[in-house]
């Protein structure tokens, strides 16, 4: 059973995410905040899910975000990229070389 | 989103794994010996040929000169207990495994080491393992695996924390293994 973030998920890929999560016995949380926010909470988590679909600035931020919060304090939480648009090999080298696990979904 | 959200679970059970592992044992090393001698292990006269770290399923080469993987293998030996430099240094010295490293080939590598030198050393290590999580992605500090603790007086003790294997290539074997 763990703590798991999700972040920058449309509200209808979290619910689905949230309800498979708490259906194997996980805690949830899915949070709105900006990046600038989130750094004070990670302590919380065991595994931060970021969905990368879009490829946009905030996900990049809380990749970042997340990175630099285990640099200072560890390996924990762990960083799961997911995206359901497939970027090719050198999106997922970018996002591991920083630390996130990465996977695509349908 | 809809489909086949299997691989979520499947990802999120997995690092949960790594991280309850990592957080008890560190990261995994694997350091390799050549010339060994039939019937023997860890005996003087094998090489340190090579040290690699593992995680996730792979393993990078770290990219050590030969003082710096004798240090490194001598530190995982002893990784039970934390050690001054004059220490370190008395144990390499006292020991023959370094004294006659690599001599089962004919030709002897050998490794002076100084108590002052072995600051430096330590920062080189760790340098390379900096640069190894980074090929493997893994977020650790080197100084939370090559730690340095302090003492009641101003001495400073070296440990190695991390879970560490030994593999041996034989003698008549070492040209045709292959580096994964």
């Amino acid at each position: 059973m763990a703590h798991i973030l999700l972040l920058n998920f449309d509200p209808a890929a979290a619910k689905a995410v949230d309800a498979l999560l708490r259906g194997k016995g996980h805690h949830v949380t899915v949070e709105a905040s900006d990046h600038s926010q989130i750094a004070s909470d990670l302590h919380r988590f065991d595994v931060v899910m970021i969905d990368m679909s879009l490829d946009n600035a905030a996900g990049h931020a809380y990749v970042t975000a997340v990175r630099n919060h285990r640099a200072e304090h560890g390996p924990r939480p762990m960083l799961l990229c997911i995206s359901r648009i497939y970027r090719g090999p050198r999106f997922a080298l970018d996002l591991e070389r920083k630390g996130a696990r990465v996977v695509y979904v349908r | 989103m809809s489909g086949d959200l299997q691989p979520i679970v499947e990802h999120v059970e997995l690092l949960l794994s790594e991280l309850a592992e990592s957080l008890q044992a560190g990261p995994r090393i694997r350091i390799v010996h050549r010339f060994q001698s039939a019937g023997t292990i860890c005996k003087a006269g094998e090489e340190v040929w090579a040290i690699l770290l593992g995680y996730r399923g792979r393993e990078v080469l770290l990219a050590l000169p030969l003082a710096l993987r004798l240090l490194l293998n001598y530190l995982a030996e002893t990784r039970h207990i934390p050690q001054s430099a004059a220490q370190i240094v008395a144990g390499l010295r006292r020991s023959a495994f370094y004294a006659k490293h690599g001599a089962n080939s004919g030709a002897p590598s050998t490794r002076r080491f100084s108590r002052s030198g072995i600051k430096e050393y330590v920062k080189r290590i760790r340098g390379a393992l900096q640069r190894a999580f980074r090929d493997v992605g893994l977020d650790l500090d080197p100084g939370d695996v090559l730690i340095s603790k302090g003492t009641v007086g101003n001495e400073v003790q070296y440990q190695l924390r991390a879970r560490v294997e030994w593999t041996h290539v034989p003698e008549d074997r070492t040209n045709g293994w292959s580096r994964r």
